[in-house]
């Protein structure tokens, strides 16, 4: 077989049953057929503007038909796609250009006029390339142009010419130095784990996939990668309706939804405010969720509710993928259990390492997790250092070239060989599903004009996660408010990393060593905004 | 002050400070540009509440409720009857 990448997916799905449905989006469906000509047309497209193998194109797109297109045209250029969070602040779009040093940007006709018009002139940035046949719109600094007078015909399959060690597409998360890191994963990264899932998940033709997560969320890889393998449809959720509990329930009854993936509090609303008995929530089959912790009450709720659905916690990160998962059996009756991460998924291997550098073989001993696979991704784009701290050497192979991917995340084992969760080794943080470098908050709280110093500390919540609140401490040179603070964090911070609450104390407290106290502060938070 | 108004307050003033009032349109969605998320609506909610005494049903919690401050304050003022 000649190399096998991502779009080869699609291409393969659509050769056999180019009639079935690929995408289902407010009412509308797009076929297989429509889907691998529309994003084979765009591809020839890029080519002709001349994306290379190998270069990064930007991609900025809600839940759309037009996004899947370019996503796989990009790929089928021989590129990668560099997805942007389409709400973040425009200034943080500006840093991941750079960062990549990306020629070509897609994106929606509906965010078009904000990024076109607020984008940096002076990139590298040469052509934004807008869905739709036409566009109005123009620029200094880089061409725009729409889909419509790029794409060529489709007639011609263009062939990326790579290997599957190239990058299929880069994922930025939080940097702790105030850029943003990207995880760059090749095709084989993502296809070790697609390719396993469609398995061990039992995927096929006739199941129908939510696709809940935004693109730039590594979440979003499972929903319409696996999907694709095995011709199954995808129903693209609106963004908007992922607050709105009941509207979710309506959305799995109305499309019969049987495969559902998204972060763990998502279906805590459904439990809670879901409405669930109003609706026929009986497709579902298996039910995936993962980023935090969902309460054992909820997952009683949900389990009486879809009966059918087999319930799985799973674990992973962007750099090496979901790589553990937990199949719900029976729930205890203490409503006080914590679901296990559980044990390594198939192409998986993982380990935990203690202080002392020794594997742990005994229950309860805590350890950093290690991931052995071909998934951990190629590493940090143009970031040999970080590469190097967190993808290693394999301790029992030193000789070889594969490296191992250290998640910082500390484990412990039960008795039935399961991993727990314990904490994290530095200060790493996850909310609503993302994690973030606290220092990446601080860093920007510490640059606005006034500000000595400021720390973040976090409140444990049911829902979200870990809520974000900030102290700061003034330098006294002019006065400023909370919400001061708060708007500069908007202005640079995707919203998820923004702090809820900002606390202005000066000075801070310290320990003896003369620290801030970070734990005194976040013990007062949690007495003051904990529940 | 007219309802739009106090809510459209409360928004750029405790929700989303960055958002300058004079540029959020009554007409605006909400949803779709991020200014409320799933924490942010819960605390929007709690306000209509103490505000208008205005108890937001699970049936009403909708995105046509929600889309725009003139959504908001047409459901507000349809409560208070």
């Amino acid at each position: 077989m000649t190399v096998y990448l991502l779009p080869h997916l699609l291409r393969d799905s659509a050769a056999r049953h180019p009639e079935r449905t690929a995408l289902i989006f407010k009412g509308d469906k797009l076929s297989y057929g429509e889907l691998e000509s529309r994003s084979a047309a765009l591809a020839a497209g890029l080519v002709e503007l001349g994306v290379a193998p190998g270069d990064r194109v930007g991609t900025v797109f809600d839940k759309s038909f037009d996004a899947l297109v370019a996503l796989f045209a990009v790929m089928r250029s021989g590129a990668c796609y560099v997805p942007i969070d389409p709400v973040a602040p425009t200034s943080r779009a500006d840093k991941i250009v750079r960062n990549t040093d990306m020629k070509v940007l897609l994106c929606s006709k509906d965010r078009a006029p904000k990024f076109v018009a607020e984008l940096d002139p002076q990139t590298t940035l040469e052509h934004v390339v807008v869905s739709g046949e036409t566009t109005e719109l123009s620029a200094e600094g880089f061409a725009v142009k729409a889909f419509g007078a790029v794409a060529g015909d489709g007639a011609a399959l263009v062939e990326p010419g790579i290997t599957d060690t190239y990058p299929a597409y880069i994922l930025h998360t939080s940097g702790s130095t105030g850029m943003p890191k990207g995880v760059a994963l090749s095709h084989l990264n993502a296809l070790t784990f697609v390719n396993m899932a469609a398995d061990y998940w039992q995927a096929t033709a006739d199941d129908v996939f939510v696709s809940h997560a935004p693109f730039h969320f590594d979440l979003s890889v499972f929903d319409f990668y696996v999907a694709f393998k095995v011709g199954a449809a995808v129903a693209l959720l609106p963004e908007s309706y992922s607050i709105f509990p009941k509207k979710l329930c309506e959305y799995i009854d109305k499309h019969g939804i049987t495969v559902w993936n998204s972060v763990s509090s998502v279906l805590t609303l459904i439990a809670e405010r879901g409405k669930m008995d109003a609706y026929d929530l009986g497709s579902m089959r298996a039910i995936i969720f993962s980023g935090e912790v969902l309460p054992l009450k909820y997952l009683r709720q949900l389990k009486a509710k879809m009966p059918k659905a087999g319930f799985f916690n799973v674990y992973g990160q962007t750099e090496a993928n979901s790589s553990m998962c937990y199949p719900v059996g029976e729930l205890p009756a203490d409503d006080g259990w914590k679901t296990p991460i559980g044990k390594a998924l198939p192409n998986f291997e993982v380990f935990a390492v203690d202080g002392e550098g020794n594997k742990v073989s005994a229950p309860g001993v805590e350890g950093e997790l290690y991931v052995r696979s071909s998934t951990p991704a190629l590493g940090y784009w143009r970031d040999p250092e970080r590469t190097a701290e967190r993808f290693v050497v394999d301790p029992d192979r030193p000789w070889a070239s594969t490296r191992l991917y250290a998640t910082g995340d500390l484990v412990k084992m039960d008795a039935e060989g399961n991993f727990l969760f314990v904490g994290r080794k530095d200060h790493l943080v996850k909310s609503r599903g993302y994690r973030i470098e606290i220092g990446e908050i601080e860093l920007a709280m510490n640059a606005v004009d006034g500000v000595q110093q400021g720390v973040i500390v976090t409140v444990p919540d049911d829902l979200i996660g870990n809520r974000i609140i900030a102290w700061v401490e003034l330098d006294g040179s002019r006065e400023v408010e909370p919400n001061d603070i708060i708007a500069y964090c908007r202005e640079r911070l995707p919203h998820y990393m923004v702090p809820e609450i900002v606390e202005i104390e000066t000075p801070l407290p310290k320990t003896s060593t003369m620290k801030i106290d970070r734990k005194g502060l976040q013990a007062r938070s949690i007495e003051t905004h904990g529940k | 002050m007219a309802v739009a108004d106090t809510i459209k307050t409360y928004i750029t003033t405790e929700l989303a400070p960055d958002l300058d009032a004079s540029k959020l349109a009554n007409d605006q969605s909400l949803l779709t540009t991020g200014v409320l998320d799933s924490l942010r609506i819960v605390k929007l909610i709690a306000f209509l509440d103490d505000e208008f005494g205005v108890e937001v049903t699970d049936d009403e919690f909708d995105p046509d409720n929600f889309e725009t401050i003139d959504a908001i304050a047409k459901l507000v003022e349809e409560k208070k009857g």
